[in-house]
C-alpha cells in the first residue's frame, strides 16, 4: 500500500531536479505522499526562462546545467535527516525499492544509497577512461560503473560534508565516505534501466574531466595520495 | 536598530557603506563565511559571527533581538535558507538579494517581501546599452513593485508616432513622458524621432498592461506604413 506510515519512521524532504520543461509528471503524485516527504523541492537546472509549474516549491538555479550543485543545495535547504534527490526526466522509476531503502537508511543499515544510472554512451566511455581509471588505481568506490545516478538516497549530512563537482556530485560523495566511514556504507544498485541526458559530446567531456580532476583534488586533500601522485593522475586524466 | 547581516566579500562593502548612512547608527552584527569580511569587521569594530553551514546560524541567540536581517550572499538558495531561518527567529524586516528574478516567489513563499532582484538591474543596464526598439522594465521601487520602462526609438522612429496617441491609451495609474536625446522633455503632438525615449512609470503589472497597449499601436502604424510603401490593397480589411 502507497504511503505506509510505520512507527518510529521519519520522513524525508525531496528534492527533484530537473533540466527540461517537459519532463514526466507521473513522479510528481508520489513526491506529493505527506507521509513520506516533509517537504519537496524542484530544482531547475536548465536554461529556460520560463517557469515550470509544480504543485512543489520551486528554485531555479543561476548556473545552468551544473547537475552537482543541486546535491550541495538541497542539502542546504533540507531539515530531515534524509534527503532523497531524484531526477525528474528519469523513466525508470519504482516507488517501492525507495521506500525499502527509506527504512534501509532509517535504520542505518548504509548512508547513501545510488541506483538507475543517468547516463549516455559517450558518457559513460570517458568516465571509463578517465575517473572509473582511477578508482581501479586507488581501489575506492569498485562500485560506481556509471558517471551519474537518477535517484540518489542519502543522509542530509553527506551532502554538506564531501566536496561536489559540476555534474555527478554523487560519485564524490560515494568515494568521501567510503574513506571516511567505510565500504559498506555505501549502497550502489547499477539496474539495467538507464536514463540518458540531453547533452552535447564536448559538454559531456568537460564534465567528466572536472570530476576526474575534483576527485584527484579529494584525494590529495584526504592525504590518500601524495602531490607527485597526483600529478601523474592529472597528466592521465589530460591525455 | 540592530541589523543582522549575512554577506559575502563580494557585497560587504556595498552594504557596510549604506548601513552607515543611516542615522541613529544602527548596531550591525556582520555573519559570512569569509575571511575577507572578519578583517573589514575587526577594522570598522563591528561585531562578527563567522559560519560554515546556514544551520548553524540557528544556534546563535542574539538572533531573536534584531530588527532587520539581510541575506546577501551570492546563491539564492543560501539566501532561501538564510531568510527562513530569520523569519523563523521572528526578526520582522528581512531583505534579500535575488539573482534569478524566477526565485523571487520562492522568497515571497518565505515570507520576504522586500527582494532586491540583482537579475533585473544588471539585466536592464545591459540592455540600455545594447537594445534599441525594444521595452526595457527596471524595477525602481521594489517594496511596492514600481517599475519604469524605457523604449529608445530608433527605427520605428519613421512611422511619425507622437506621444499624444500612447497618452490616449492608458490607465490613469499609469503615467508617459517622452525625452529627446539632450534629454528634454517632448511635445505630445511632435512625432517621436530617432533617438527619443518613451518613459513610462507605474505599477509593474499596470505598466505590462499597458506596454502591450503600446506595442498594438506600434504594430498599427507599422502595417500603414508597410500599405503605403508596398502598394497592396487588401480588400477583407486587416488580416
Amino acid at each position: 500500500m502507497p504511503g505506509v506510515v510505520r512507527k518510529g519512521f521519519q520522513r524525508v524532504t525531496a528534492i527533484a531536479y530537473t533540466a527540461k520543461r517537459d519532463f514526466s509528471r507521473g513522479v510528481l503524485g508520489f513526491l506529493s505522499d505527506r507521509d513520506l516527504f516533509y517537504d519537496t523541492y524542484v530544482f531547475f537546472y536548465g536554461v529556460s526562462r520560463e517557469r515550470i509549474y509544480t504543485r512543489f516549491r520551486t528554485v531555479y538555479l543561476s548556473t545552468p546545467y551544473a547537475r552537482g550543485y543541486v546535491f550541495r543545495y538541497g542539502s542546504v535547504l533540507t531539515y530531515t535527516p534524509i534527503t532523497f534527490y531524484l531526477n525528474l526526466e528519469s523513466k525508470c522509476f519504482d516507488r517501492k525499492i525507495v521506500e525499502e531503502v527509506f527504512e534501509d537508511i532509517n535504520s542505518g543499515f548504509y548512508s547513501l544509497y545510488l541506483s538507475t544510472p543517468f547516463t549516455s554512451d559517450n558518457m559513460r566511455k570517458l568516465y571509463n577512461d578517465k575517473v572509473y581509471r582511477l578508482l581501479k588505481e586507488v581501489g575506492l568506490g569498485l562500485d560506481l560503473l556509471y558517471p551519474s545516478y537518477s535517484v540518489v538516497i542519502g543522509k542530509s549530512r553527506v551532502f554538506k560534508d564531501s566536496p561536489y563537482t559540476l555534474w555527478s556530485s554523487e560519485i564524490l560523495a560515494a568515494v568521501f565516505i567510503e574513506i571516511a566511514v567505510g565500504r559498506d556504507r555505501v549502497r550502489v544498485v547499477n539496474s539495467r534501466c538507464i536514463d540518458v541526458p540531453d547533452l552535447r559530446p564536448e559538454v559531456e567531456k568537460l564534465f567528466i574531466e572536472r570530476l576526474a580532476l575534483d576527485f584527484i583534488a579529494m584525494l590529495l586533500d584526504k592525504k590518500i595520495i601524495d602531490e607527485k601522485k597526483a600529478m601523474e593522475y592529472v597528466e592521465m586524466v589530460k591525455s | 536598530m540592530k541589523v543582522f547581516v549575512v554577506v559575502n566579500k563580494k557585497y560587504a562593502k556595498q552594504v557596510l557603506d549604506v548601513l552607515q548612512l543611516l542615522s541613529p547608527r544602527p548596531s550591525i552584527t556582520l555573519a559570512s563565511q569569509d575571511d575577507e569580511v572578519e578583517v573589514m569587521a575587526k577594522i570598522l569594530g563591528v561585531e562578527f559571527v563567522k559560519f560554515k553551514d546556514v544551520e548553524k546560524l540557528y544556534t546563535f541567540e542574539k538572533l531573536e533581538e534584531f530588527d532587520v536581517a539581510i541575506a546577501a550572499l551570492d546563491d539564492d538558495v543560501y539566501n532561501i535558507a538564510i531568510a527562513r531561518v530569520a523569519k523563523s527567529m521572528g526578526i520582522p524586516i528581512v531583505i534579500a538579494f535575488v539573482h534569478n528574478s524566477l526565485n523571487k516567489e520562492e522568497m515571497v513563499r518565505e515570507g520576504v517581501r522586500n527582494v532586491i532582484d540583482i537579475e533585473n538591474i544588471v539585466s536592464s543596464y545591459l540592455k540600455q546599452f545594447l537594445v534599441q526598439d525594444s521595452w526595457i522594465v527596471m524595477k525602481i521601487i521594489p517594496a511596492i513593485n514600481f517599475v519604469i520602462a524605457l523604449y529608445r526609438v530608433v527605427k520605428r522612429g519613421v512611422l511619425g508616432v507622437n506621444l499624444k496617441m500612447f497618452i490616449d491609451a492608458v490607465d490613469r495609474d499609469v503615467k508617459v513622458f517622452a525625452i529627446d536625446k539632450t534629454g528634454s522633455f517632448i511635445d505630445e503632438y511632435k512625432p517621436l524621432e530617432n533617438g527619443d525615449t518613451i518613459v513610462v512609470i507605474g505599477l509593474e503589472d499596470k505598466v505590462l498592461k499597458t506596454l502591450t497597449e503600446f506595442e498594438k499601436i506600434f504594430r498599427k502604424y507599422e502595417h500603414y506604413y508597410t500599405m503605403k510603401y508596398t502598394d497592396i490593397h487588401r480588400l477583407t480589411g486587416f488580416g
